[in-house]
């Protein structure tokens, strides 16, 4: 076993100021007197510019996808962007729906007015119905009007009387009654007043009875004569009903109608309308009479006589569908639970005697009505997610106007009659956010996407770690803190912040945008400094709220590592052994990721040099896993076996691997199992490893390099540091180390160790002892090194299978 | 004595039938009969007559609208008028509900009317009382008092149903019976007139009308169909 400070080792240490970079707090302090200063666009400038570019375009498509992992501020800085571009623009047009009186009242009509004037309009046509309500009644029930009315109903009525009492009279000087029954009238012979009885008249003499049906005959011809006119007389009365009826209504309704038309005589399809709105009261004036009369509605309830009247009346409504009365600038508007409906409006319905019933007045806005003229901010994934939304949402754009539909008729399922709102012209930028996997699924599968949403904003996970970088984001977390009401941010935390940053983008030179976990740090740690009486958060609050948020997730970590501590799991922590490696896991939990070790072993065998990754044969390997395990076949065969057979069967497996494997951060680990099992050299154990390999055996960076040091270190802790043991990485993850500072100390005091590596052979020296060795002129390996082992014991195996394979042949033969 | 004790109206007469007349009477004797305190009497009469007609060979119907002829057939002129009668009934029942008024509703033969009628409601209809109208002529000869409606005309729009009367607070207050019925017809715009026992009609319709009534008692059907056709305005006969 190597020792600790051999000079093998040493060569390859990291020193320990290379294991964290810190921030230095004396360079926060002026940042952190800035106040109100935002994450606004902190390391975003591409986004930034991006959405700049979008917005300024006013041409098709030139929609806006904001992409980027969530918490990295793309909220924030489409929100500051969008507030400054709208307060730049005049509000839009306010939006109405009227009824349409002359072409198909299930097609309302969409009219647009200056902002305001909607609102304006809603409540002149509300007074003129509260006028019209009380006005139109009277006017029918004025004297005038009950003589005028009344002299018509007496013509006709007299014109019938008159008509049909004398054909009554003649009937009677005939002989003959005419008889009034449910249905029609019916003629009969009479003697003395009274109808003759069956039997009286079959008694009559013939002659007697024959000059009965004549005069009936005559009767009934008389008869129908005049009942052939009724139908003519009473069509006349109703016109002269008519008539007189339109004719107090337009006088009634003149003088209000001409000043409403005055009032919007600027707004051609509004007078218009108004034009049609007088025609149609006149049109239905007696409709409108009779209104409170009608049934009773609204859920089967009796309503008040007034709502009754109302309910006539609500065909001359405005349903102001769109108001910008007040509005300053163009609306934004975020809409978090786009449903179709929510997106483009929808038509409500209400009970009328166990049936659903509509009209105008119940068209809701969507978003996009409230956004047009503005912008709408739509979360791409909640689109996505409900049904229809996202197809009516680029059919939307695409037309260039809002179609209100119900999700039945966007489906194509047969809907009921219902409303076919005139569609309302579309002019609105839609901003939509969205994680990068999402944008580019649509990139890839939705032909319409590329031309609707030309415009990507790319949010970067991290930014370069410069000064700068670092005052702006502990200016900013300073503000977050004071909009807490909590203590102020000092510097110390600032920088402890700013470090953990750098951690969370795994790179001590960059800083990772996380900027809602960041704020979610600075909330807990002003918790702590509360509890404690602290007027100023320092590095110890937050280092207490990291602490406590490793903790919460720290319950899986903790089973783990009892499990090895009790050798359930088996893992060695000192010692040696031939075929076996410490190899490294990461696992991200929720917010938090953790390390830990696990036990690699290589077995070899005689055979066709095939390298068997167990965990992919019980399919639990991922393929980026079962690629590092054949990159092992081709290292050893393009080193050793280049020019005769690799004699050998190899098998690796993770021992006690319960779940999946995936990624290749072990395949190092891995070919040094298997050069130890060929070359019977044991493998230090106080050693774990991390990285991956190609086939020249060079030493490839990995990820979660600080989690997975962090795990063997806990468990080494945990059973007692020997001071040999420690972990190798590779050389080009030194930029990703920002170790836990209780790992550093253990550095520091020489208790636990760094190495970096680049190649296999310096990762085999440290683990073996041995020197790897090279090959000479001769194309030998340096003798006793790991190689000529390795080489000698490949040689064996081919000649030795190269005995069998002609003993077998001879066999054959023979 | 019905002038000076309204409440000895315990019972209103009204004749059930579907014209125009009818109903206004028929909402008319709903809102007194509220205001009295008084059982509503609705009466189906039964014409002697119209059975007599299906037996007639020579008999013919003509249908509204085409006037076309047809036989009377004695089923299917019994199914009309049963029809007739639910609907009335139905709608009375509905009416009366409405105002809190108790109701009776009678399919009588013409030759034999209730015998103890208080106070009768007319309106005028001319072809039904031509034709049918003696069960209510000799029910007018008995009856304590008789409202006399003129024919239809343009009124005010009666608010009959939907909205309840407050018949116990009206029938405790004293008043006479002309007053109530001033105060009922005045919610349909219209003002009556009455006549003493035995007195002559006065005022413009009265005048207008060819023959007065001597005495209730004395009125035959074709002098109430005259005078009812003659009234311009309600008139209240009374004992």
């Amino acid at each position: 076993m190597a020792d600790a400070d051999s000079p093998t080792d040493s060569a390859y240490r990291v020193p320990v100021d290379e294991l964290y970079r810190p921030c230095d707090p004396t360079g926060l302090a002026d940042a952190l007197r800035i106040a109100g200063a935002r994450l606004l666009g902190v390391g975003h400038e591409r986004a930034r510019e991006a959405i700049a570019l979008g917005l300024s375009m006013s041409q098709p498509g030139c929609n806006i996808f904001a992409l980027g992992p969530p918490g990295v501020g793309k909220q924030s800085l489409v929100t500051s962007v969008l507030d400054a571009e709208a307060s730049r623009r005049p509000p839009p047009s306010d939006w109405v729906y009227v009824q349409d009186f002359a072409d198909d009242v299930r097609r309302p009509r969409a009219i647009c007015l200056p902002a305001g004037r909607g609102a304006q309009l809603r409540r002149d046509m509300e007074a003129l119905i509260e006028e019209l309500i009380s006005a139109i009644p009277a006017v029918f029930e004025s004297e005038d009007y009950r003589a005028r009315r009344q002299m018509i109903e007496d013509k006709f009525k007299n014109l019938q009387e008159d008509t049909l009492a004398a054909v009554e009279k003649e009937a009677r000087s005939r002989g003959v009654a005419i008889i009034r029954l449910p249905m029609g009238m019916a003629l009969a012979p009479i003697a003395n007043g009274e109808v003759i009885a069956p039997d009286d008249f079959n008694r009559l003499p013939e002659a007697e009875q024959a000059r009965f049906r004549t005069e009936m005959s005559a009767v009934q011809e008389k008869l129908q004569a005049t009942l052939r006119k009724v139908p003519q007389w009473e069509s006349e009365h109703r016109q002269a009903v008519r008539d007189i009826n339109r004719e107090v209504v337009r006088f009634a309704i003149s003088h209000m109608m001409t000043e409403l038309r005055d009032r919007y005589a600027d707004i051609k399809p509004i007078a218009e309308h108004l034009a049609k709105v007088e025609a149609d009261l006149v049109d239905n004036a007696e409709r409108l009479l009779s209104a409170d009369q009608g049934p009773p509605e609204l859920m089967g309830e009796a309503a008040s006589a007034q709502s009754t009247k109302r309910a006539a009346f609500r065909r001359y409504q405005v349903n102001l569908l769109v108001d910008h009365s007040g509005a300053a600038s163009a609306p934004v508007v975020w809409e978090d639970h786009p449903t179709l409906a929510n997106l483009i409006g929808r038509i409500e319905y209400r009970s009328q005697f166990g049936s659903l019933t509509t009209d105008f007045t119940l068209i809701k806005p969507g978003a996009l009505h409230r956004a047009n003229g503005g912008y709408l901010v739509l979360d791409a994934r909640r689109v996505l997610t409900q049904p229809m939304a996202w197809e009516e949402l680029t059919r939307t754009l695409r037309a260039k106007q809002i179609r209100i539909q119900s999700i039945a008729e966007v489906s194509g399922f047969l809907p009921p009659i219902s409303l076919e709102p005139e569609p309302v012209p579309l002019d609105v930028k839609i901003v939509l956010l969205g994680d990068r996997r999402l944008y580019y699924l649509l990139a890839a599968l939705d032909p319409d996407f590329p031309e609707l949403f030309k415009i990507a904003a790319d949010f970067d996970d991290s930014m370069p770690r410069t000064p700068e970088a670092e005052r702006a984001l502990a200016s900013a977390l300073g503000s977050i803190a004071a909009e807490g009401k909590g203590p102020r941010l000092g510097a110390g935390a600032a920088a402890r912040l700013v470090e953990h940053a750098a951690r969370m983008a795994e790179n001590s030179e960059r800083l990772a945008c996380a900027f809602e976990t960041l704020s979610d740090i600075v909330y807990e740690a002003a918790t702590y400094a509360g509890q404690s009486g602290a007027d100023a958060l320092d590095a110890a609050h937050v280092e207490a709220a990291l602490g406590a948020r490793q903790r919460r997730a720290g319950r899986v970590p903790e089973r783990i590592r009892e499990e090895m501590l009790r050798r359930s799991l088996l893992i060695d922590v000192a010692g040696t052994r031939i075929g076996q490696m410490n190899g490294l896991t990461v696992a991200q939990l929720g917010t938090e990721a953790f390390g830990w070790p696990t036990r690699i072993t290589a077995r070899i065998r005689l055979g066709g040099g095939k390298v068997l990754d167990i965990e992919r044969e019980v399919e639990m390997g991922g393929p980026i896993h079962s690629k590092g395990v054949m990159i092992l076949s081709g290292f050893l065969g393009g080193r050793f076996a280049s020019d005769g057979p690799l004699a050998l069967n190899a098998s690796l497996v993770f021992e006690q691997s319960y779940g999946g494997v995936e990624g290749d951060s072990a395949s190092m680990a891995e070919l040094l199992a298997l050069l130890s099992a060929i070359a019977e050299v044991p493998l230090r154990q106080d050693i774990a490893m991390t990285g991956s390999v190609n086939q020249h055996g060079d030493m490839q960076p990995i990820g979660g390099v600080n989690e997975k040091i962090e795990g063997f270190f806990d468990l080494c802790q945990a059973a007692g540091l020997s001071g040999t043991q420690g972990v190798i990485i590779p050389k080009a993850n030194l930029r990703n180390l920002m170790l836990r500072a209780d790992a550093r100390a253990a550095v520091s005091d020489g208790r636990f160790h760094i190495y970096a590596a680049s190649t296999a052979d310096e990762a085999a020296a440290l683990m073996t002892g041995l020197p790897a060795g090279a090959r000479g002129a001769d194309g030998a390996w340096t003798e006793g090194s790991l190689n000529s082992r390795v080489a000698a014991r490949l040689a064996a195996l081919a000649e030795r299978a190269r005995k069998l394979s002609h003993g077998s042949r001879q066999d054959n033969v023979s | 004595m019905i002038e000076n004790d309204p409440r000895r109206i315990e019972r209103l007469t009204v004749a059930a039938g579907m014209s125009p007349g009818a109903s206004e009477a028929m909402a008319i004797g709903v809102r007194l009969a509220a205001r009295l305190g008084a059982r509503l009497e609705a009466l189906f009469v039964k014409e002697g007559a119209l059975a007599r007609l299906a037996g007639l060979s020579v008999a013919r119907r003509l249908r509204f609208p085409t006037g076309e002829p047809e036989l009377i057939d004695e089923a299917a002129l019994s199914a009309e008028f049963a029809a007739q009668e639910r609907m009335l009934r139905t709608a009375i029942a509905a009416t009366a509900r409405e105002a809190g008024v108790e109701w009776q509703f009678q399919r009588v033969p013409d030759q034999s009317p209730c015998e103890d009628c208080e106070l009768l409601v007319l309106a005028a209809s001319t072809v039904e009382l031509r034709s049918a109208g003696s069960a209510f002529a000799t029910l007018a000869h008995r009856a304590a008092g008789v409202l006399l409606l003129p024919p239809r005309r343009i009124a005010r729009r009666p608010h009959v149903t939907g909205r309840r009367p407050e018949a116990t607070a009206q029938a405790a207050t004293p008043a006479s019976l002309a007053d109530v019925v001033r105060a009922v017809l005045a919610e349909w715009g219209l003002e009556p007139r009455r006549t003493e026992p035995g007195a002559r009609p006065t005022g413009a319709g009265a005048a207008d009308a060819p023959s007065a009534p001597g005495k209730l008692g004395t009125l035959t059907a074709k002098e109430l169909s005259e005078l009812l056709d003659s009234l311009g305005e309600p008139l209240l006969l009374t004992r």
